[in-house]
């Protein structure tokens, strides 16, 4: 059986243990998102209130940052968002119901949407509605094949979940299994390519530079 | 009828402070009813079986492996300090999860 690197690109926690604390409980790597307020560099997470306040602080941090994602907040403003060139990835999948026409832009802007297992750790009424929403979200996003991230949405060092644990939590909204390990480590690998400067968009990317004569 | 089988899950739990065994199999048993509720609770035949922080041998039905999976994971806090709870292993006898899995992990 093919052995696995594991990825977990939604961390929110800015304990200095983290890395060391990802490593032991099985992956290779990790994305810690900042945000505005605390940007230092590397993958960036914005959570706009209007398209005016969005188009500010693209134009502010589109250089700067490794990977812009959106937080989820409502329907219409995501769709204006993710229409950006600059944002690689809709982070939470439990906020709202997509339709097929908001997926069919997810598809065509080359989006990733991250699922946010931090969700489930809530108990009660909170959370079998996230359940829901993700059921329905995820049928949506696997039909047209939109690359899926699973995350531990932690925001500190404990809420951080081993990937055996998350395939399992990822069950909970009947997500298969086969997906569950792609969204862990292959689409997260392919997302992960990204922020290398090789990259120039998908599928296309510098193998070998030439040199002048 | 067919005698049970059962898994054995050896498991680590990460805390700031030390966990009891009471508070641990308190918020376990919690997580489960509030994640499969009364019926999905008693498919699973679940007991901690030996406890001694910060490992574990927690025993289920074979069936429902994925199921432990899934609350152990939904687990967030014991008495208000925050927890992680890895799986090292899954195994049929205790004898196995316990020297596989865990003597093995003290030894390194």
């Amino acid at each position: 059986m093919k052995r696995r690197d594991f990825y977990d690109l939604g961390i929110r926690c800015r304990d200095e243990r983290v890395k060391s604390f990802a490593f032991e409980l099985g992956f290779k790597d990790i994305w810690i998102f900042s945000e505005p307020d605390n940007f230092e560099g590397g993958p960036l997470l914005l959570n706009p209130l209007n398209r005016k306040e969005f188009k500010k602080l693209i134009a502010k941090y589109h250089s700067k940052a490794s990977i812009i994602a959106i937080l989820s907040s409502n329907m219409k403003n995501d769709r204006a968002f993710i229409r950006n060139d600059f944002v690689h990835i809709l982070y939470g999948a439990h906020r709202y119901r997509f339709d097929r026409s908001f997926v069919r832009d997810i598809e065509e802007n080359n989006i990733a949407v991250l699922f946010d297992l931090s969700t489930l750790l809530e108990k009660g009424r909170q959370r079998s509605v996230s359940i829901y929403r993700m059921r329905h979200n995820y049928f949506l996003l696997k039909k047209r094949d939109i690359p899926i991230l699973l995350s531990s949405g932690a925001k500190n060092i404990f809420s951080m979940r081993p990937p055996d644990e998350m395939i399992a939590m990822a069950s909970l909204f009947d997500m298969e299994e086969d997906d569950a390990l792609r969204a862990l480590s292959d689409d997260a690998e392919r997302i992960r390519k990204r922020t290398s400067p090789n990259y120039i968009r998908e599928g296309v990317e510098v193998v070998e530079k030439g040199y002048e004569r | 009828m067919k005698d049970e089988r059962f898994r054995y899950l050896a498991v680590k739990i990460h805390s700031e402070k030390e966990i009891r065994k009471e508070e641990f199999v308190k918020e376990m048993w919690s997580s489960a009813y509030s994640l499969l509720g009364d019926l999905g609770v008693s498919k699973m035949n679940l007991r901690v079986v030996r406890y001694d922080y910060p490992f574990a041998v927690i025993r289920c039905s074979h069936k429902s492996v994925k199921m432990l999976s899934a609350v152990l994971g939904c687990m967030k806090e014991v008495d208000e300090k925050e927890i992680c709870v890895q799986i090292l292993g899954i195994s049929g006898t205790i004898k196995t999860a316990t020297e596989k899995f865990i003597q093995k992990r003290l030894l390194e």
